[in-house]
């Protein structure tokens, strides 16, 4: 009896540290895998041979096989490491220092608005300046690097937002507006902090002296902080995360961002019948600033399902310019399109929080010169947030244009999400969203009005 | 009793017009040698904390052969002490003589104290010519930013409102102010159709087009000083020796045909040669006004009115004008908020109003 209770003792023993074993081994397996990122956006340095989001040993082989003739540069141009013209023996050491994170110089894609252009940078980045504009500035603040960003340049009618930027609104401007920095008032900083990189808007006239830079050693990254499409702002983003070795973090929002987009144009696919919008981005005396063409508030528009009611020729043929043109009282162009809404993206305080008498002011110089517009008249006419990410612009005017398949509380949930997620802790303040609100009706101001 | 032309009388004449003409020249060299203070001063001035002593330290370093490796301090404060501010300094000193020059040739051909290249349109034409090459892409070589070509393009397009201005003079009469309101609204026209390019174009092009409106030395480099300097001081040494011809035009006409000069023949190639010029700065730096109009009526207030002297003393004048003006553009605002364009139309604006007002012949 005794031997057979012992027997069981022994086996219960057995299979309990059997199965804890099991348990331990297969945790431990799983954190020493690599997580994989679902997006769809690449990392458009050279070296990265695959074109997917990270430079592995699979971009190692790739070159490998290139050099053995198995593949051919043809089929993967990202292959050609170092950028002179061939794939040989020194992309693949190229490509194992990166890897091993030792510094080199690499050879990456600058976006620019007069044809995107090859450059070299010293890598990885420790020390840079930037160009102030609000999109720049959450770029790199979600990208984790602000903490290497010793200087920007802004306006003095455009200081960042405190709220979103505390560390960059006690920056002085290195230079007169957001769009270009002196050599000689940005040398004191480029010295002091050993900067040796720009960061700069994709905007050719942006940073219109890049050799000036180019030639006393900084070298200048050129990105776009306001794609809209998803994927390609992933690509940006990356680009930052690689530079600055940030990859997990702008991996990790790129994904979440990915999500997002695929969650919204899931329920878009439902919809059978699209409607039509316009966009404005506010008025001066002028007019109504009304976007079309290459703006990206019309992307944003349009990325959340609608129809954009003017054509972009109609703009461009109106003002000249290609993203947009003046509405006054004395025009009447406007009245010639239908559309169901308007969705006006303004920034400015929105996650710092407003008072009733902001929120109306706010609304009603925006629509000053819309409000003999159908669209207003029928109460589709609003205000939704612009300071925060693409992403979450996207999801308040889907709220808007599609009420029935997304609702302000998921767009809220989201914005709030994101925030605790990834800002926050990168931007160094947190974000209260206690009574803040991101989308302004003509129902709420003829409520705070009335009050 | 010895009369008026005695031996004596002709001696102290000779002494007279020697210390008048000593009074000239010195005039002249206090200009020029604050002009070269000026410069010495304007490479120290910008965003840049550097002491006077470092920075001609580098100089000195840099002329004499010293490199020094990128990335470094002294790599930096190198590259913006020769890179940034001495093109820019030697740049405001050429373009401000030249351009004083311009002014001094304009008043004489014209017979007009009020007439420059700015007032005259000449200075809207050539930024036209700027504005086809950069916007339409048209231009009469391959007129790339601060080519040739597009020096080029400026002048041809400065020498249409010079064209207007040779048919317009002769009908203006006696009236002064009149050849300046046509100037005016030739300035009108050119500024109008470059408007017009620039609504026509993208953002970018745009805000390189306004910059060239403004008048700004914020982009000026190395390679925009040769083919400016040339120009100009080619110009200012022709124009210098045509002076005492230029004093005869100032006589009118008749009179100076009656000495055997062809008027016409040397009005045109003063205003051609003027026109250049002008064109060569403002393709580099867009539109600075007042400087032709008001260097040579305080030179000529100060020394008289004779081209011989004039046109010397304008170009020191005007050098130490404009680089006077960029060195407050830049105090104000290390960043280069402030185009040397407004510094120069706060300072040139008030004495403009008041030569209108007083437009006092007797310094012709």
């Amino acid at each position: 009896m005794n031997n057979k209770l012992i027997a069981v003792i022994v086996v219960v023993i057995l299979v309990v540290s059997g199965a804890v074993a099991a348990i331990v081994y297969t945790q431990n397996h799983s954190s020493s895998k690599q997580t994989i990122y679902d997006i769809d956006g690449g990392l458009e340095v050279y070296g990265n041979a695959d074109g997917d989001y990270k430079i592995d040993n699979a971009d190692v082989q790739i070159i490998k096989d290139i050099i053995a003739g198995t593949k051919t540069l043809v089929s993967y141009p990202y292959a050609d490491a170092n950028y002179d013209g061939t794939v040989d023996s020194d992309d693949v050491t190229l490509v194992e220092k990166i890897i091993n994170k030792e510094s080199c110089t690499v050879w990456h894609v600058n976006t620019c608005s007069t044809g995107n252009y090859v450059v070299s940078t010293q890598w990885p980045i420790t020390s840079a300046i930037s160009t102030g504009s609000s999109n720049m500035l959450l770029l790199l603040t979600m990208a984790g690097v602000k903490d290497d960003i010793h200087g920007i340049t802004y306006t003095s009618s455009s200081v960042p937002d405190a709220t979103l930027f505390p560390t960059f609104s006690k920056m002085t401007s290195l230079g007169s507006s957001s769009t270009a920095i002196s050599i000689d008032a940005a040398s004191d900083t480029i010295k002091q902090y050993n900067v040796t990189a720009l960061i700069s808007d994709y905007t050719a006239s942006t940073i219109s002296n890049e050799s000036e830079f180019e030639a006393a050693g900084i070298d200048v990254i050129r990105v776009d902080p306001a794609y809209v499409d998803v994927d390609a702002y992933s690509s940006q983003l990356l680009l930052i995360g690689f530079l600055f070795q940030t990859e997990t973090q702008c991996l990790e929002i790129a994904q979440w961002e990915t999500a997002v987009m695929k969650q919204i144009d899931e329920k878009l696919a439902t919809v059978t019948a699209k409607v039509s919008a316009i966009t404005t981005n506010g008025s001066t005396a002028k007019g109504a600033w009304v976007s079309g063409g290459i703006s990206d508030y019309k992307d944003v528009i349009t990325t959340a399902g609608a129809t954009y009611a003017i054509p972009d020729a109609v703009v461009k043929g109106i003002s000249g310019y290609a993203s947009g043109a003046y509405f006054s009282s004395s025009d009447t162009w406007l009245y010639n399109y239908e559309f169901d809404y308007i969705v006006s993206i303004r920034t400015g305080g929105w996650y710092s929080g407003m008072d009733s008498s902001t929120m109306v002011q706010k609304y009603n110089s925006t629509m000053e010169y819309l409000t003999n517009t159908e669209a207003y008249e029928n109460g589709n006419a609003y205000v939704i947030v612009g300071d925060g990410p693409i992403i979450i612009r996207i999801a308040y005017a889907a709220t808007v244009l599609y009420p029935s398949l997304f609702t302000e509380d998921w767009a809220n949930q989201l914005n709030q999400e994101f925030f605790e997620k990834f800002y926050d802790e990168a931007s160094g303040s947190t974000v209260d969203f206690t009574n803040l609100y991101f989308v302004i009706s003509k129902a709420m101001v003829d409520k705070a009005s009335s009050a | 009793m010895k009369g008026d032309h005695g031996p004596d009388s002709g001696t102290a004449l000779k002494s007279d017009y020697k210390s008048y003409t000593g009074r000239k020249v010195i005039f002249i060299t206090i200009c020029a040698v604050a002009a070269v203070l000026l410069l010495g001063l304007s490479i120290y001035i910008g965003g840049s904390d550097l002491s006077l002593g470092r920075i001609y330290e580098l100089l000195w370093h840099h002329l004499c052969g010293w490199t020094y490796q990128k990335g470094t301090d002294d790599f930096l404060d190198d590259f913006v002490v020769w890179n940034v501010r001495l093109p820019r300094a030697i740049f405001a000193l050429v373009a401000g003589a030249g351009l004083a020059v311009g002014g001094v040739v304009m008043q004489s051909v014209m017979k007009n104290p009020l007439a420059d290249p700015y007032t005259t349109g000449i200075s809207s034409g050539a930024c036209l010519g700027v504005a086809v090459a950069v916007i339409l892409g048209l231009s009469f070589t391959n007129a790339g930013i601060g080519s040739a070509g597009l020096v080029l393009n400026a002048f041809l397009f400065a020498v249409i409102p010079m064209i207007l201005i040779i048919i317009i003079a002769p009908r203006a009469g006696s009236s002064t102010a009149t050849l300046i309101l046509a100037g005016v609204a030739i300035s009108y026209l050119f500024n109008a159709l470059t408007t017009l390019l620039m609504m026509s174009t993208d953002a970018e092009t745009l805000s390189l087009v306004y910059r060239w409106q403004v008048g700004s030395l914020t982009n000026v480099k190395w390679s925009s000083v040769p083919l400016m300097f040339f120009i100009n001081i080619g110009g200012i040494l022709t124009v210098s020796f045509l002076a005492a011809r230029l004093n005869i035009l100032v006589l009118g006409d008749d009179s100076a045909k009656s000495l055997g000069l062809n008027a016409d023949a040397m009005r045109v190639l003063c205003l051609f040669i003027l026109s250049l010029m002008v064109a060569s700065v403002v393709s580099y730096a867009g539109i600075i006004g007042f400087i032709g109009l008001v260097s040579p009526h305080i030179v000529r207030m100060l020394i008289d009115a004779d081209n011989r002297f004039v046109i010397p003393a304008s170009a020191a004048f005007g050098a130490v004008f404009l680089l006077g003006a960029d060195i407050i553009a830049r105090w104000l605002s290390p960043t280069d908020a402030v185009p040397v364009g407004v510094v120069l139309a706060f300072i040139g604006a008030p004495i403009f109003l008041y030569l209108i007002i007083r437009q006092k012949k007797a310094i012709w």
